[in-house]
């Protein structure tokens, strides 16, 4: 690569996917980059001629580097349930058959199409999930794709993910903005070629989470606890991130949300762990439950990952894909502690804010860890999947 | 020894969080006041360690959520430290 900067000191092990997975963001002229393998300590990239200048993309990086490691504190990493197993017996790459097999289609970066068989995998893992949330007497809710600006500012969501969101506009009531829309609006092979000025301002954006809606539902209320379930598509966008169903900007999302006192919300958590552990066993697949963080905006990551990880607040299920030699999160149990409760004033009989913990499943991550796993042959599957699709594979 | 480290903490709270000096004086512990959330914890923290020269672990967050416990442990460290 043609340009390299030193970083002033070098990336902790643990830190190394955390800071390449930010670097995407910091110019649009970065075509490619990488970090030093042995020491750590020096990016080299590539740039896009005639873009930003070398020297204002490697200070970027160097802000990057600090801001990751200011305030960072060495946290222990917590595995409450651990079943990797050694010996995989697939280690093929899924994404190539199943696009063969036309169950896949790709329609750009991080969108994809599912086919029938996918579709019915997919289903039959949600359908495991909902039993769970059953079991808790959570009932069904459904929500909007579309959130508005005002739910997720005040979830601090606007501030804390800000290169994830995907806004959301439509033209503005103006005749002469429709006409002059509808005339110049085209593809050009890259973009969608319009005037800015006839779109309106964003007043939403496409949800990057299901649970949010929920605490908006139940905002300015005094109640003693709920639980719930909903499904509903998520949109984070990944940048150069993006890759397979590893990482989709458009992805599903099953949730179990809890709202209670605080003791109420961890046991249900704790419950809901256990839950998981039994199915993913049900599934036969190999996996490790541990502690975890958000991958929060540069600004506030080392405190608030910190945070998280301190307090307990974030486990994630990791299951091992086999054919790339790491591990994808296929689901995670947060807890929140009285963060929604006071943020929208959902309070208990007694007053107090709520606590509020949510459980989710990518459910597209967990067909692919599952194929991944297992490969494409359903004879090779667990019983307790086989015994209950239609159409073998 | 103990009053003199408590009136510090107070007033490394009060620094941190811009309280008033009646505010200052209530009782204070995470989530009694608008700014003690978790940022605003961890903001203590760090103006916390420049104040007194010790140098909080990862497991001691949760344990210091008022003034009795950040009094305590930052006794404990400066005595380890």
């Amino acid at each position: 690569m043609n340009h390299s900067v030193q970083l002033k000191s070098a990336i902790p092990a643990d830190l190394v996917d955390e800071f390449l997975k930010r670097l995407p963001y910091i110019s649009e002229s970065l075509l490619k980059y990488d970090l030093t393998t042995d020491s750590r300590d020096r990016v080299h990239f590539d740039l896009r001629t005639g873009g930003d200048e070398p020297a204002i993309v490697s200070s970027r990086i160097v802000e990057v580097a600090d801001k990751l490691l200011k305030a960072r504190r060495a946290s222990s990493v917590k595995v409450l349930a651990s079943r990797i197993k050694r010996d995989a017996s697939f280690d093929s790459d899924p994404h190539p058959g199943l696009e063969s097999m036309d169950e896949l289609h790709r329609y750009g970066a991080g969108r994809y199409g599912f086919g029938p068989r996918l579709i019915e995998l997919m289903n039959l893992f949600d359908r495991d999930v909902a039993a769970i949330a059953e079991k808790y007497k959570a009932p069904a809710h459904q929500f909007p794709t579309l959130i508005g600006a005002d739910l997720l500012d005040r979830s601090r969501y606007l501030r804390s993910f800000p290169s994830s969101l995907t806004m959301v506009s439509h033209l503005r009531e103006d005749m002469a903005a429709i006409q002059d829309f509808a005339r110049v609006a085209k593809w050009d092979g890259e973009r969608l070629v319009h005037n800015p000025d006839s779109l309106h301002t964003i007043q939403c954006l496409l949800s990057p989470s299901v649970c949010f809606h929920y605490y908006s539902w139940l905002k300015d209320r005094s109640i003693d606890s709920a639980s719930i379930t909903a499904i509903g598509k998520c949109f984070r966008y990944e940048s150069k991130n993006m890759d397979g169903l590893e990482r989709l900007w458009d992805f599903t999302m099953r949730e179990i949300i809890f709202v209670g006192a605080g003791q109420f919300v961890l046991d249900q958590r704790s419950q809901m762990i256990e839950e998981t552990v039994a199915l993913l066993d049900r599934w036969d697949l190999s996996f490790e439950i541990r502690s975890a963080n958000d991958p929060f905006f540069i600004d506030d990551y080392a405190s608030m990952a910190t945070f998280q990880l301190a307090f307990d607040l974030k486990f994630e299920v990791l299951a091992p894909l086999p054919y790339k030699r790491k591990d994808l999160a296929i689901g995670s149990f947060n807890y929140h502690q009285d963060f929604f409760g006071r943020s929208f004033n959902i309070s208990g009989t007694d007053g107090d804010p709520l606590h509020t913990s949510c459980t989710g499943f990518g459910l597209e991550r967990v067909v692919l860890a599952f194929l991944a796993q297992h490969g494409l042959d359903s004879a090779k599957w667990p019983d307790h999947i086989t015994d209950r699709i239609r159409s073998r594979w | 020894m103990t009053p003199e480290i408590e009136d510090r903490v107070r007033k490394t709270i009060i620094r941190t969080f811009n309280l008033s000096p009646e505010d200052g004086m209530r009782e204070l512990r995470m989530g009694s006041l608008p700014g003690w959330d978790s940022l605003g914890h961890m903001r203590l923290v760090v103006e916390l360690e420049e104040e007194f020269g010790v140098s909080f672990p990862a497991y001691l967050l949760p344990e210091i959520l008022d003034m009795d416990s950040i009094v305590r442990e930052t006794l404990k460290l400066q005595a380890e430290q």
